[in-house]
């Protein structure tokens, strides 16, 4: 025979607690909806160089598909690859001819006669960290433009 | 005897509904964007043996803005516009502190944008001392002017073209 206490007990036993999800999906809900709002599909192409800080700025244009040159504070690279080595804000060691750097004249001729697609095929984005100089910034634009490319898209950050 | 219906509350299951919660914010994370990129049009001159471009039936001008260490000097050219006319746009504005100063450009771009509307285009000549930095402020200070449009202050477009010069053969 079972006792009084003894069905209490089993009583408890079987009336398991229920979790109160609610406060967890509201959080949830908050947390996808701010990821989503700040996801961009088209950022994802973009992959930002290391060793460089990009200048903010107030333009709205998006961002661009097309070869990339990239002007960090140790290299300067064609999407990711190098080019000629960077020190105190300056080209070391690249063969310039007048204005023209070499190495970077003749991988952007390559990168043109390997583009297929028309779209962007005279247009450079251009990474290149605040602190650098005209005088160096100029030898890259008129180098990307030799090599058939006169317009650029300068990446910034949007402030 | 006849039977009482009880109206049991049912929960709701919300565990399908967490567990793609669950997927989607650690996937949204890893590529969730923390900065946001954007991008500033830009185009260097190029020798060209073709017609010109410019517009010769409006008045237009081109601005031409150069940074040196002392300040910005704002020329203007144009083919349709007398040089005595040109003239009177010219302008200098002295550096402040260790930048330019981007309002004093705007507000001077903003006499010249008044007066010929169908201008566009600024030529920039950075000294070679310039930063990257103030080179994109100043273009910024080009791009849009507040104006009012039917009682609402509006951003209009300045000079949102931007050359950055160099000819290059």
């Amino acid at each position: 025979m079972f006792d009084e206490s003894m069905g209490r007990r089993n009583r408890e036993q079987q009336e398991l607690p229920i979790l109160n999800l609610n406060s967890m999906m509201d959080m949830l809900s908050i947390i996808l909806v701010f990821l989503l709002c700040n996801s961009s599909a088209e950022e994802q192409d973009f992959v930002l160089a290391k060793n460089l800080s990009l200048p903010g700025s107030t333009s709205k244009l998006g961002f661009t598909k097309a070869v990339q040159v990239k002007i960090t504070r140790s290299e300067l690279l064609v999407e990711d690859t190098f080019v000629a080595k960077i020190s105190g804000h300056r080209l070391v060691g690249a063969e310039v001819d007048g204005s023209k750097i070499v190495p970077l004249f003749n991988m952007l001729k390559r990168y043109k006669a390997l583009a297929k697609s028309q779209k962007n095929k005279n247009t450079v984005v251009l990474q290149a960290d605040k602190g650098f100089s005209f005088e160096v910034l100029n030898s890259v634009l008129r180098t990307c433009a030799m090599a058939g490319y006169p317009q650029f898209r300068f990446a910034i950050q949007k402030e | 005897m006849a039977r009482v219906k009880v109206n049991k509350v049912e929960d709701l299951n919300l565990i399908p509904l967490m567990n793609l919660f669950v997927t989607m914010i650690p996937l949204l994370l890893l590529t969730a964007a923390f900065y946001h990129i954007g991008m500033v049009s830009v185009s260097v001159p190029t020798q060209s043996t073709g017609e010109s471009s410019v517009e010769t039936g409006k008045a237009s001008v081109t601005v031409n803005v150069k940074a040196d260490p002392k300040g910005l000097t704002i020329t203007a050219s144009s083919g349709t516009i007398s040089p005595d006319e040109l003239k009177a746009l010219d302008a200098f504005i002295p550096k402040k502190g260790n930048m330019h100063d981007a309002k004093a450009l705007t507000a001077a771009l903003e006499r010249i944008k008044r007066k010929y509307e169908q201008s566009d285009t600024m030529m920039l000549v950075p000294h070679k001392t310039t930063s990257y930095n103030q080179m994109i402020k100043l273009m910024d200070a080009a791009r849009t002017m507040k104006a009012s449009v039917g009682g609402k202050m509006r951003k209009l477009p300045l000079f949102p073209v931007v050359v950055v010069t160099s000819l290059v053969e």
